[in-house]
């Protein structure tokens, strides 16, 4: 009997005679190595940053980021990118769930706890566009839940805090937090183990059910208001995409990476966590089950205490430093903590090769806080980091810096248009930004 | 732009134009309002909430902003403003003024309209199923935790739908189905358990060293007869091999030695009927067999190692559900009539002749089971059981009330007392329209009460009106409260719960919700608590009913759930205690602090002063001070209560301090004065059915619906207290009022 070994050891060696759905597509045309898909990844970390280590970073990294030095011509800090919408513009205190909401759709969101509105994220247009050719459009995880009692800033509702993501303006993609289900639906179809044969019952017997409340929802249509035909046209997009999702499950085999995946249940220390979350989104991208992946890493406005680094008190608290050394010294290292997750994530993707280069060379990964200086509550000059090279669409370990109050969303535009989308409308972006 | 002059001299004739807001409307604000929204001064205090009435020159230029306008209308209507602490405008200025207010409001904006297609969440879709079909799904392993609005889980407006959710009702549906029709599919493999399942250790394997057990729970789809097996080896020593013995339910297979060793293990294998749902699997070690003295010359210590366990089955054909047996007793095998009858029931109405179509075609051909599992799968997946329509009638005046039919009010009833679908006399009653007779809706709300499902009021509604859903997973430091772990805090919201189902059996009045000198524990709060009478008439879980007349402990006040909620992890915070008894409690939430304040920095030997000392620092500031001053004080008044909710009668860092003082000078000390404090405010039972009627109807209230509250629950007026009213008789008054039955007026 062979005890699976432990997963990272694996992680690190294994994997380079997977056959990519890319690659068996593209090797008897070509007799040069293809060009790997680009793929692009958007991290979050809430309450700001330490933001006196990112003005002294000068041509270098900040210092709370020192840990990817190693890989410093394959970064880039860039300075004087906002996010507009997550300012007040009027609708009063509630920076937290706007940074969130806004960081990735550059839209302004309903302020209310009981409705939600506000637009396609980034991430979402992606998986839109290039959601057709792989498994799954996009990977949406984070280590906290988003559920919290209540309203959860200040009068707005607890999605906009606890979600990145927007697949229209009142859905937000669905966020996974479980690892252990996470890895169930990327590589084995959502289904538990079980024999091929149990699985393509299950489809089947899916399709029918899926035909039949098809056909009631369209029935249903008919019978109400408007606002509540929107509901249902969702629900019919839906059940659309299980179809496609269902068809493709029998058309497209999973890669088997069994091997590299032990089961341990949810790991009990917050760092172990978002790291597996890291390398589900690796493993992910490696074997082009998806393409587009975002990670927050935890909800914005969160007041966990980081005990594992001595930080006793709640990190939102912290960030409300005002100046005193004590707190700003804590907020680095809460900082220099998540660094230490992009730096997890950064290495996996630079170990693995793939091409001419590696994994890290055909992804951006977009690294940040929708909050600048906890403290102040800013949304302009925040803090971003933009690692890998997207497949030669960025020059890498150049410092740039645009005028104070560029939106951000320009540059999530220059990131879709690396993946081939262009002139796509985001929010409050105005075109992909230049000079990367 | 030429008509504007044009509609604003129209407005004016119809009001009296600039004569008529100086004349009736000014002196209402320069008496009641300009105090606080007076416009800015030097410290920006007297334009609080970004209002001020000085800032308009005229009447023409008062009237630009309508909303404004409808907002100060409501607010005097529902005497929100002036806020409590100051003097109730006169009458004659309030009567003076309105006329002109509510000519000025009509040209506001209509409220957005929210989207009122709700979806049953997985607590309701759970309760259903299990009320239905007698089989309730792992909703929260199946599904992800659904979104808030208004503070609860019902509210329409923020319910989302997407791929991950229409799959989470679909493996919901399905799971029920397998259940209630089971179709034979010959063996399969329920699971292999290794790892953490079986808590291996670092090699992956569960090594048992003394006699002992190695189990796990499974939940079986079907009854029938299922296979165990256990895969692993004897560490072998002594005279005899390991022995072991597998288990599954009440089932205990006979001694087996396992001969197997390390290097060549073994396996082991036993049958067992075992009935649909959880059970408990597991293997036995027997024969621990040690000899110190034997160290170093032969094998001296027999232990078992368990690599896996595995649940293979059913052997043979499953077993037909309960409700499978009593519908093939009522339809014999007509697939299709049995479908019906289960359409109507899941989609809380008759299922016309039309919808039930495509389900006889599956009917056509198939195994039986096959076909019933599909039809059934798909019942709950649909639309129609998974949403909630509720239309206004079509060709109802849209300015006043319209009702709401008996279907749709069946399941109003349900959803709101149960957390669940209606049943079968329900559904008649609403069917026939007989539930619109206040007096049979009356009946019936007083027969669902009755009925056990009630205590989803319990589990649902107040553990989120307390805001007591995240005790599972506050984590208050382990050093600073040792004793604090996960029993415990099942214990504390057993104890909330029982509390609050007590207030609805014997219909307490809410006021003792505040009040309170008893409540209920088990011997492990009791202990938490310092309580040294006996516990009798304990309920199955160990719950009894004690006199906390000799205590501090008041009321929800005295709750160590409500107490470790309302404190940071490693200290009490007043802050927040007070801010939960405006917010939760009282429903006078303080507003939001400005940002960029700060917070207080972890007490401890290092900081400088107490938190009293510090607190009052911050209210120095007076745009701390306008809700701090209303609000700490309260919290200090717990402070007899460390930050998991055991009493104290010193504090870690400084002298205990439990005094209070209260911007309209009453001061208290302890929480019992506190209690008596609280108790004499008014407005509790109306902030209940409030929150009741949003979580029943999972959407905020309009204006239209709080006036009409006030029929049912008047606002105390000051001096003249509102009679007791107990829970109970709170939810039938809530029920028969017209934000219940019927669909609120769209237009003014």
């Amino acid at each position: 009997m062979t005890q699976p070994l432990d997963r990272r050891t694996l992680l690190r060696g294994a994997g380079a005679a997977l056959a990519l759905p890319w690659m068996e597509a593209m090797l008897p045309a070509l007799a040069t190595a293809p060009k790997p898909p680009v793929r692009l990844v958007w991290m979050y970390v809430p309450n700001g940053m330490h933001m006196e280590s990112w003005r002294a970073a000068g041509e270098g990294l900040p210092a709370t980021l020192d840990s990817l030095q190693p890989w410093r011509s394959r970064v880039s800090v860039l300075r004087g990118l906002s996010q507009h919408h997550a300012r007040a513009n009027g609708d009063g205190p509630g920076d937290h769930a706007r940074a969130a909401a806004a960081w990735m759709t550059g839209v302004q969101p309903l302020k209310d706890d009981g409705q939600v509105r506000l637009g396609v994220s980034a991430d979402q247009l992606a998986a839109r566009a290039m959601g057709e050719v792989t498994p799954l459009p996009s990977l949406v995880v984070g280590c906290q839940g988003s559920r919290l009692s209540g309203q959860c800033d200040s009068g707005y509702a607890c999605a906009y805090s606890g979600h990145l993501s927007w697949i229209d303006e009142a859905t937000p993609a669905a966020k996974h937090t479980l690892p252990d289900r996470i890895f169930d639906m990327l590589f084995r179809a959502g289904a538990a183990p079980g024999t091929e044969a149990q699985a393509s019952g299950q489809r089947l017997r899916r399709r029918s059910v899926l035909d039949l409340v098809r056909s009631e929802a369209r029935g249903l249509q008919g019978r109400l208001g408007s606002q509540d035909r929107q509901r249902l046209e969702r629900y019919l997009t839906s059940v659309r995409e299980l179809e496609q999702r269902i068809a493709s499950a029998a058309r497209l085999t999973r890669p088997d990476v069994e091997g590299e995946w032990r089961s341990e249940g949810v790991p009990a220390r917050f760092g172990e966590h978002a790291k597996q979350l890291a390398d589900l989104i690796f493993l992910a991208l490696r074997t082009d089950v998806t393409r587009v992946a975002t990670f927050l890493v935890a909800n914005e406005g969160s007041n966990r205490a980081y005990r594992e680094i001595g930080a006793r008190e709640g990190h939102h608290s912290l960030s409300h430093h005002q100046k005193d050394p004590a707190k700003l010294e804590q907020i680095q290292a809460i900082d220099r903590f998540h660094g230490g997750i992009l730096h997890h994530l950064v290495e996996r993707l630079s170990s693995y090769t793939e091409g001419d280069g590696d994994l890290l060379r055909s992804t951006l990964l977009l690294y940040g806080s929708g909050i600048a200086d906890g403290n102040r509550h800013n949304h302009n000059d925040l803090p971003i980091l933009l690692c890998g090279e997207g497949g030669g669409a960025v020059t890498q370990g150049v410092n740039r810096a645009w005028e104070d109050h560029t939106p951000l969303n320009d540059m999530h535009l220059a990131m879709l248009h690396a993946v081939g989308l262009r002139g796509a409308a985001l929010g409050d972006g105005r075109g992909p930004l230049q000079r990367l | 732009m030429v008509w504007l002059p044009i509609a604003a001299a129209a407005t004016a004739a119809i009001v009296g134009g600039e004569d008529v807001y100086i004349r009736e409307v000014l002196p209402l604000l320069e008496a009641s309002c300009v105090e606080c929204h007076g416009g800015p001064d030097a410290s920006g205090e007297r334009a609080r909430g970004g209002v001020d009435f000085t800032a308009f020159a005229g009447a023409d230029e008062a009237r630009t902003q309508p909303d404004l306008w409808a907002l100060v209308l409501e607010l005097l209507e529902l005497e929100e403003m002036p806020p409590p602490g100051h003097a109730r405008p006169s009458p004659g200025h309030l009567a003076a003024a309105t006329p002109w207010l509510r000519e000025v409001a009509r040209a506001a904006a209509p409220a957005p309209q929210p989207a009122t297609l709700r979806r049953l969440n997985r607590r309701e879709f759970g309760a259903s199923t299990r009320d239905l079909f007698g089989v309730e799904p792992p909703v929260t392993e199946l599904f992800a935790d659904d979104p808030v609005g208004h503070g609860y889980d019902t509210a329409a407006g923020v319910q989302s739908w997407n791929s991950e959710v229409m799959e989470s009702y679909l493996a919901a549906a399905e799971y029920v189905a397998l259940r209630v029709f089971p179709a034979d599919r010959g063996e399969e493999t329920l699971g292999r358990f290794a790892g953490e399942a079986i808590r291996a250790g670092k090699d992956g394997t569960r090594r048992l060293i003394t006699e002992g057990e190695c189990k796990l729970r499974v939940d079986l789809p079907v009854a029938g007869i299922w296979r165990i097996r256990m895969g692993g080896y004897g560490e072998q020593a002594g005279p005899d091999p390991v022995n072991v013995e597998l288990f599954a339910g009440d089932h205990v297979s006979a001694v087996l030695p396992l001969a197997a060793e390390f290097g060549a293990p073994g396996t082991l294998e036993f049958e067992a009927r075992l009935d649909v749902g959880r059970q408990r699997i597991g293997v036995r070690f027997l024969n621990d067999w040690y000899r110190a003295e034997l160290e170093g010359v032969e094998p001296n210590d027999r232990n078992l190692v368990v690599q896996w366990l595995e649940v293979v089955g059913p052997v043979g054909p499953p077993e037909p559900s309960k409700l499978q047996r009593e519908l093939e007793a009522r339809h014999g095998g007509d697939a299709a009539a049995m479908l019906a009858e289960l359409a109507s029931r899941a989609w809380r109405r008759p299922a016309s002749r039309n919808e039930l179509l495509p389900y006889a075609e599956l009917t056509d051909g198939g195994d039986l089971a096959e076909v019933l599992q599909l039809g059934l799968t798909a019942l709950l997946a649909s639309p129609h059981f998974v949403f909630v329509p509720e239309e206004r009638p079509a060709g109802a005046d849209p300015a006043a009330w319209a009702p709401v039919g008996g279907l749709a009010l069946a399941t109003r009833l349900s959803l709101l007392l149960w957390s669940s679908v209606p049943d079968d006399r329900l559904l008649r009653l609403g069917a026939s329209g007989a539930l619109t007779d206040p007096e049979v809706l009356r009946a019936e709300a007083e027969r669902l009460l009755d009925d056990e499902r009630s205590s989803a009021l319990a589990t649902g509604f107040a553990m989120q009106w307390l805001g007591l859903v995240g005790l599972p997973v506050h984590r208050p430091d382990r050093g600073r409260f040792p004793d604090y772990n996960r029993p415990l805090a099942r214990s504390m919201l057993g104890e909330t719960q029982r509390f609050f189902a007590d207030f609805l059996r014997r219909d307490v009045d809410v006021r003792a919700f505040i009040s309170a000198d008893w409540s209920f524990v088990d011997g492990r709060l009791a202990d938490h608590y310092g309580i040294e009478q006996e516990l009798v008439d304990s309920d199955a879980e160990g719950f009894a009913r004690v006199d906390l007349g000799d205590t501090p402990r008041r009321g929800l006040l005295g709750h160590a759930s409500v107490l470790t909620m309302t404190s940071d992890p490693g200290r009490t915070s007043p802050v927040l205690r007070g801010k939960w008894i405006l917010e939760n409690l009282l429903g006078t939430p303080p507003p939001p602090p400005p940002p960029g304040v700060g917070s207080l920095p972890e007490e401890g030997p290092k900081s400088r002063g107490s938190l009293r000392e510090r607190l009052e620092a911050h209210r120095a500031d007076p745009s701390c001070a306008v809700c701090h001053a209303g609000m700490d004080p309260l919290g200090f008044g717990l402070e007899t209560f460390d930050g998991v909710g055991a009493e104290r009668k010193v504090h870690p860092d400084y002298p205990l301090d439990v005094q209070g003082e209260l911007p309209d000078g009453s001061r208290f000390e302890g929480p019992v004065e506190l209690v008596r404090v609280l108790e004499a405010r008014p407005g509790l039972a109306r902030h209940l059915a409030q929150e009741l009627l949003v979580y029943g109807l999972g959407r905020s209230l309009a204006g239209a619906d709080r006036r009409a509250l006030d029929e049912h629950f008047p606002l105390d007026r000051a001096g003249e207290p509102a009679p007791p009213v107990g829970l109970r008789s709170l939810l039938l008054e809530l029920v028969g009022s017209r934000p219940f039955t019927h669909f609120p007026p769209t237009a003014p």
